[in-house]
C-alpha cells in the first residue's frame, strides 16, 4: 500500500520532472530560434506571437477573419465594441488591432486616438465599409497603419497585416524566403539562388503577394484587385494577371529557380512547395 | 427693383393720373363757379342800372364805368339780358382783353335802350395756371411723403422681412441648422417665420434621413458582402472541390464584387446629387491629368493603346478635388475600356475645354444615352454602366457642359468648363 503510494509519487515526480525538462527544452529551443532569428542575416518573418485584436461587431465576419488568420499563424481575439476593446487593451498587449469604424457604442476613430496615445507600439488596420475618401484619409492621418475598405479578399488582409507587422516589429528589415526565392522587402529586390531578378514593380508586388499567401489559393480577381485596386476593368485584368504570372514564372526559371506557382484550373493560382 | 420701390412707383403713377384728372375737374368747377359769380355780379349791376334808369331815364346814351347805354328806336325788339364773351380794349393798357358781356334791349318809360355791360373775367389761362400750380405743389408734397414713408417702411417695418430673406438665402441643406428667426411685432411676419422654421426643419430632417439611407445602404451592404466573400474564399481553400463547384464559387465572387462596386457607385451618385462634396478649391487640371495618366501608363501598354495628348499648362478650375479626380478617372478609364485592339486615345486640354477621344467600335446606341444609368453597348457586359452617369452628375454639379459624339470610328467626349 505504502509502496504503491511511493511508487505513484515517484512516477508523478518523474513525470513532472520530465515535463519541466521538456518545458525547458521547448523554452531553450525557442530561445535558440529567437537568437538565430536575431542574428541571422537572412531573417525570415516568423509570426509565433503575433497577437491580433479584432474589433468588429459582426460576429460572422469576425469568425471568417479569425479562421483565415489563424491558419496564417496569427493569434486572434475578438471583441464587438469599444468598451470591450479597451478592457482587452488594458489587460493584454497586441501587435495589431483590426478596427472596424462603425461600432455599436461609437466611432472606431475614437479608439484609434486612444491607441495612438496609450499603445503606440500596436499597429492599427482599419477595415471599414465606409469607402469615403474622407474617412480613409482621416484614419491614416490619425496614425492608422493601413485602411482596408470592405469587402476585401482575405489574402489581401493577410498580406497587409503581415506588412504592418514587418514594418513595426521587424523594422522592415526582414526578408521573405520561400525555398530558393528571397525577397528583400526593404530593397525591393528578389534573389533566386543569389541571382538578382530584374522584375517590374507589378511583378515584384505579385511575387510578394504569393509569398505572403503561400499555400493559399489566390483568385485572379484577388490578384487583380491587389495589383490595380479598383480602377481596372475586370475582364481585362484577368488577361493581365495571366501575362504577369507568365513573365514572373519565366524570370524565376531563367534564374534557375523552380516554378512553385501552380495553376488551379478555373480558380486561380497557388504558390506551394510541389 | 425691390418691392417697396415698385409699390412707391405704382402709387406715384396712380397719384399722377388722379392729380391730372383732379386738376381738370377742379379747373372745370372753379371756372363754372367763377363764371356764375361773374354773371351774378353783372346781373346785379344791370338791376341797379335799370333802377337808376327808371328813376331818371336819360335822354342820351352814355358810356361809363363799363356800361354802354344808348337809346334805340321802337322798331328794335326787346331782348335780353344775354351773356356773351367779348374782346374789350383795356382802359389803361389798350390791350385787348377777354371780358364777359351782358347785352339787352329794355323799354323804360316808353323809351327803348340798348344796354351793354361788361366786366373783366378771370381768364381760363389763369385758372389753369393756378390749378396746375396748386396741384403740382400738392403732388410734390405727396411724392416726398410717399418716398419718406417708403424708406421708413423698408428700413424699419420691413426689417424682419429683409432679415428673413438673407436667412433663406444663407440656408444650406447641408448645414444642420434650420433657419433662425427674430420675433417681429407683425403677425404676418411671425406667421411666415413660423412656417419657414417648420419647413426648413422638415427639409433638414428629410435630407438627413435620405443621407443616412444612402450612407447606410452603401455601408450596410458592404459587411454582408464581406462575409459572403470571406466564406467563399474559405470554401475555395478546400481541396476536394470539383471543377464546376470551383467555377461557381469564382463566378459568385465576381458577381459579388460587381454588386459591391454598384452599391458604391450608386451611393456616390446620390452623394453628388446631394451636394455632399463641397470642399471647393482651385485645382490645376493639367497637373491632375498628368498624375492620373501616370497611373494608367501600364494599362495602356498592356492594351497596346497609343496615347497622344496636347495639354496646355496650368489650366485651373475650381471644384472639389475628389469629384474632379473621379470625373477625369472615369473619362480616361472609359476611353481605355471601350477601346479596340491597338487603339488610340487623344487628350486635348485648353483654356476651357477638355476633349478626349478614343478609337472604338461603332454603336447603334445614341451616344447621348450613354450618360443614362446602366446604359451601355451590349458588347461590354462587364462594365457597370454608371461611369458616365457619375461624370454627368459631376458636370451638372459644376454647371459644366459635356457632349458625346461618334464620328468615323472615334468616340469623342467634349467637356466645356
Amino acid at each position: 500500500m505504502v509502496k504503491n503510494l511511493i511508487d505513484n509519487i515517484n512516477i508523478s515526480l518523474i513525470f513532472l520532472q520530465s515535463l519541466t525538462r521538456y518545458g525547458f527544452f521547448i523554452k531553450r529551443r525557442f530561445l535558440d530560434k529567437l537568437d538565430k532569428f536575431k542574428f541571422s542575416s537572412k531573417r525570415e518573418a516568423i509570426f509565433i506571437f503575433m497577437k491580433v485584436l479584432i474589433v468588429e461587431d459582426n460576429a460572422a465576419l469576425t469568425t471568417i477573419i479569425t479562421t483565415y488568420l489563424e491558419r496564417s499563424g496569427f493569434v486572434c481575439e475578438q471583441v464587438t465594441d469599444l468598451k470591450q476593446a479597451l478592457e482587452k487593451l488594458y489587460g493584454f498587449s497586441y501587435d495589431i488591432v483590426l478596427l472596424d469604424l462603425t461600432l455599436p457604442d461609437g466611432d472606431g476613430l475614437t479608439l484609434l486616438e486612444q491607441l495612438k496615445s496609450k499603445w503606440s507600439a500596436t499597429g492599427v488596420l482599419i477595415m471599414s465599409a465606409k469607402n469615403a475618401l474622407d474617412d480613409r484619409l482621416k484614419g491614416l492621418d490619425m496614425g492608422a497603419d493601413d485602411y482596408l475598405p470592405k469587402p476585401f479578399h482575405m489574402a489581401e488582409l493577410n498580406s497587409r497585416m503581415k506588412a504592418i507587422y514587418r514594418r513595426r516589429h521587424q523594422k522592415g528589415a526582414v526578408n521573405l524566403i520561400f525555398k530558393e526565392i528571397m525577397i528583400k522587402v526593404e530593397a525591393k529586390e528578389v534573389e533566386v539562388n543569389n541571382i538578382v531578378l530584374d522584375l517590374t514593380t507589378k511583378e515584384f508586388e505579385l511575387l510578394r503577394y504569393f509569398m505572403v499567401n503561400k499555400n493559399r489559393l489566390l483568385t485572379k480577381q484577388a490578384i487583380a484587385e491587389h495589383l490595380w485596386g479598383d480602377y481596372m476593368d475586370m475582364a481585362d485584368s484577368f488577361d493581365f494577371v495571366y501575362q504577369h504570372i507568365k513573365n514572373l514564372r519565366k524570370k524565376i526559371k531563367d534564374a534557375g529557380g523552380q516554378d512553385y506557382i501552380s495553376t488551379v484550373y478555373g480558380g486561380g493560382y497557388k504558390m506551394m512547395e510541389s | 427693383m425691390n418691392l417697396i420701390t415698385r409699390f412707391t412707383l405704382a402709387f406715384v403713377l396712380v397719384a399722377a393720373v388722379v392729380f391730372v384728372g383732379g386738376g381738370f375737374i377742379s379747373y372745370q368747377v372753379v371756372k363754372k363757379e367763377i363764371q356764375s359769380e361773374e354773371k351774378r355780379f353783372l346781373k346785379s349791376r344791370y338791376k341797379r342800372l335799370l333802377k337808376y334808369l327808371e328813376m331818371s331815364p336819360p335822354a342820351n346814351g352814355f358810356t361809363r364805368n363799363k356800361t354802354i347805354l344808348e337809346p334805340v328806336n321802337k322798331d328794335i325788339s326787346l331782348y335780353g339780358p344775354i351773356f356773351s364773351d367779348t374782346l374789350v380794349q383795356h382802359e389803361h393798357f389798350g390791350k385787348m382783353e377777354n371780358q364777359i358781356k351782358l347785352e339787352s334791349v329794355v323799354e323804360i318809360a316808353g323809351q327803348r335802350y340798348h344796354i351793354i355791360q361788361f366786366d373783366l373775367i378771370v381768364e381760363s389761362d389763369d385758372i389753369i395756371k393756378s390749378v396746375t400750380k396748386s396741384m403740382l405743389i400738392t403732388f410734390l408734397i405727396l411724392l416726398f411723403s410717399t418716398v419718406m414713408i417708403a424708406l421708413f417702411i423698408s428700413y424699419y417695418m420691413l426689417a424682419p422681412f429683409r432679415i428673413l430673406l438673407t436667412n433663406i438665402q444663407n440656408f444650406s441643406i447641408t448645414q444642420k441648422e434650420p433657419i433662425q428667426f427674430t420675433i417681429s411685432k407683425v403677425k404676418e411676419f411671425n406667421k411666415i417665420n413660423h412656417f419657414l422654421l417648420e419647413m426648413t426643419s422638415k427639409i433638414i430632417s428629410d435630407y438627413q434621413l435620405l443621407k443616412e439611407f444612402t450612407e447606410n445602404s452603401s455601408h450596410e451592404f458592404q459587411t454582408p458582402i464581406a462575409i459572403i466573400q470571406g466564406k467563399l474564399e474559405n470554401m475555395l481553400e478546400e481541396n476536394n472541390l470539383s471543377q464546376s463547384q470551383m467555377n461557381s464559387l469564382i463566378e459568385m465572387q465576381t458577381t459579388l464584387s460587381r454588386l459591391s462596386k454598384m452599391t458604391t457607385s450608386l451611393s456616390l451618385l446620390t452623394k453628388i446629387e446631394n451636394h455632399e462634396f463641397n470642399n471647393t478649391e482651385k485645382l490645376n487640371l493639367s497637373v491632375i491629368l498628368r498624375a492620373l495618366l501616370k497611373e494608367y501608363e501600364e494599362l495602356l501598354i498592356l492594351k497596346k493603346i497609343t496615347l497622344s495628348m496636347d495639354l496646355a499648362r496650368d489650366i485651373e478650375i475650381s471644384g472639389d478635388r475628389v469629384l474632379v479626380q473621379i470625373m477625369l478617372t472615369n473619362l480616361i478609364s472609359n476611353a481605355i475600356r471601350h477601346n479596340i485592339e491597338s487603339g488610340k486615345i487623344n487628350l486635348t486640354l485648353s483654356a476651357n475645354t477638355f476633349i478626349i477621344w478614343n478609337s472604338g467600335l461603332p454603336t447603334d446606341v445614341n451616344p447621348a444615352d450613354f450618360f443614362e444609368r446602366f446604359k451601355k453597348s451590349n458588347q461590354h457586359v462587364n462594365s457597370l454602366g454608371l461611369g458616365l452617369s457619375i461624370v454627368q452628375k459631376i458636370v451638372e454639379n459644376y454647371k459644366y457642359c459635356i457632349s458625346y459624339q461618334v464620328e468615323d470610328g472615334r468616340h469623342i467626349l467634349k467637356l466645356n468648363f
